[in-house]
């Protein structure tokens, strides 16, 4: 009896032993080296690549209220910038930071510079690196709007970032 | 005791009833338990068309009119209407006698040697006599100066603290229209009199602080690419620069012996609280803790220091040794606090109460207690002490307003008023009184 019970358990277990599930071959997993996360160190051609005026505003993030943190088109916007500035290697910027309106006026100064801190800091690890940029901060001395509404003093909440060191002429090959 | 000794102790104690008393209550505002009651007084024109000085028609009644403007902001007196005294030479005190007059203020002026004279008396009309008597001089075009040394004369006089009428204040003037560009520091008497840009001068500069002596500013730059911290001196516009270290500075403000600043540095999203020797133009930092420190102030005895921190999660004022220190948190109320400032006197503590969008002006005492809101807001902040810690000067956007203009409350929070002349502006502060 037991040698049948034990012939029973046996027999599926052979077959389960036996069967072949149908495996995937993976593809080798991805190894994270530092080379991989810096920025590409040749230059591509930059022949398409629409060149903004030096000395100008290139870019302006609006930010949250009483916040630091760069919402996603604040980063898309850094992404394309980043691009750029990894393109044009000798170019430095200077990046201003606003405060909010409704700040009490010396932490205005501070919220601006928190958020110049955050982009520039954001740009750094996508290879601008730090010596290019310079944080500045104009409190909320110098408002972007004059009107009351909501839009308008949301658009005071900002960071400007300005190119102050001039582009090398774009490569000709 | 016999009867006849006691019908003689009777009489005496009533002869002395009946006398007039000698001793006469003082001449002072009643101030119980820190409400005042105000003290009748009036303060006539005293004409004196022979006394030429530039653009004033009659410079006895305007001066009597600044007296009354000056007193009037305290909330501490009852000025009485009346009719301009014709002569000066026994002055008759029963028709103020008549209308209940406490005290009575008469000014004379007159010219001498180039130089204005002004005699300044101060009568007690209860008890009919003549309390006190200075006379004061200036030259012609300070003439406004009587009457603010007058006025400062009687306010001591009748309320025991001293006067802060005599004062200027130092801010930050805006152009009309277009906020954030060209601001210049600016001076203007502190009824609103003779404003004037400090010139040359800086441009794009903000937090303006008196120095102790009255001679200096110190205030930031904002330029395109560097926050600076500079130091000018009011008369020239001659500035000097401070390199501090790499990060944004702000808010500079004096140590009571004039030697060091402190600043706040903002760096890589935190900012700190740092002292700035002005002799050798070394920092050194005062505060390390995360979040932002910042718009610091020195107690009168130059021991501690008030300041505001958002190490908490929201905005509150903290004390702590000048050397710097454990903190101590002061605040504990609904909402946040910024911008404290510490009276002149030492017991008080002025600071921005914020309240969602709503800013506002209030006092405590020097350990956080007693807190109470002045002003109505809805943005008012920057509070600046006048000296004698009686009277608040700050900044106030209106409702619907885009820029602002300075204003002044007294400390009760019972008058408050524009400051003449000086829309657009921000960022009041209070000079010492003059020598």
């Amino acid at each position: 009896m037991t040698r049948c019970a034990i012939f029973l358990i046996a027999l599926p277990l052979t077959l389960i032993g036996g069967c072949q599930r149908p495996t995937q071959k993976l593809p080798p997993a991805p190894l994270f080296t530092a080379e991989q996360l810096s920025p590409p160190k040749e230059r591509r051609p930059v022949l398409a690549a629409p060149v903004p005026p030096p000395f100008g505003k290139t870019a302006t993030l609006l930010f949250e209220r009483g916040s630091a943190e760069l919402p996603p088109q604040a980063r898309a916007m850094l992404d394309r910038e980043a691009a750029w500035l990894r393109d044009y290697p000798l170019t430095t910027i200077v990046v201003t930071g606003h405060g909010d309106p409704e700040s009490t006026r010396e932490v205005a100064f501070a919220l601006g510079e928190r958020r110049a801190s955050a982009v520039r800091f954001y740009l750094s690890v996508r290879g601008v690196a730090f010596a290019r940029s310079l944080v500045t901060s104009h409190g909320k001395q110098q408002p972007a709007g004059l009107g009351l509404e909501a839009a308008e003093i949301a658009r005071n909440r900002r960071v400007e970032i300005s190119i102050i060191g001039a582009p090398p002429a774009p490569p000709t090959y | 005791m016999s009867m006849p000794k006691q019908g003689f102790v009777l009489l005496l104690s009533s002869l002395l009833a009946a006398a007039p008393a000698q001793a006469q209550e003082p001449l002072r505002v009643d101030i119980t338990e820190g409400v005042a009651s105000p003290m009748p007084i009036a303060i006539p024109d005293v004409p004196a068309p022979g006394v030429h000085v530039a653009d004033v028609a009659d410079p006895g009644s305007a001066l009597a009119q600044i007296i009354r403007h000056d007193l009037s902001g305290t909330a501490l007196y009852r000025l009485l209407a009346v009719q301009p005294l014709r002569e000066r030479e026994g002055t008759d005190l029963a028709p103020f006698q008549k209308i209940g007059t406490q005290a009575l203020v008469v000014g004379q002026v007159s010219l001498d040697a180039g130089q204005l004279h002004y005699d300044c008396l101060l009568y007690d009309v209860f008890a009919a006599r003549l309390q006190m008597e200075k006379r004061f001089t200036v030259q012609p075009a300070q003439w406004r100066r009587l009457a603010h040394q007058c006025a400062d004369m009687v306010f001591e006089a009748t309320t025991g603290y001293p006067g802060y009428f005599d004062t200027r204040i130092l801010f930050v003037a805006d152009e009309e229209g277009r906020p954030g560009e060209g601001s210049r520091l600016a001076v203007v008497d502190q009824d609103g009199a003779n404003r004037r840009l400090v010139a040359p001068g800086p441009e794009q500069v903000a937090m303006p602080r008196f120095s102790p002596d009255n001679r200096y500013a110190a205030a930031m730059r904002w330029p395109a690419a560097q926050q600076q911290i500079i130091l000018t001196e009011l008369s020239t516009g001659s500035t000097r620069i401070f390199r501090t270290p790499p990060g944004v500075a702000s808010a500079p403000r004096f140590s009571p012996d004039g030697r060091s600043l402190l600043f706040s540095l903002a760096k890589d999203g935190e900012a700190d609280l740092y002292r700035l020797d002005i002799a050798s133009g070394e920092s050194q930092q005062l505060t390390f803790d995360p979040g932002t420190d910042t718009s610091p102030d020195y107690a009168p005895d130059g021991r501690s220091i008030v300041f505001e921190s958002s190490r908490s999660g929201s905005q509150q004022i903290y004390v702590m040794p000048a050397e710097g220190g454990t903190a101590r948190r002061l605040t504990f109320g609904a909402g946040a606090y910024a911008s404290p400032a510490w009276s002149p006197e030492g017991a008080m503590i002025a600071f921005t109460h914020i309240d969602g969008d709503t800013l506002r002006i209030g006092v405590m005492r020097a350990d956080g207690s007693r807190e109470r809101l002045l002003t109505s807001g809805p943005r008012d902040e920057d509070p600046a002490w006048a000296p004698g810690g009686r009277a608040l000067a700050f900044q106030r956007t209106a409702a619907g307003g885009l820029q602002a203009e300075l204003w002044s409350t007294d400390l009760a929070g019972k008058v408050q008023r524009r400051i003449e002349g000086t829309f657009p502006a921000s960022s009041p502060a209070w000079s010492r009184t003059l020598p």
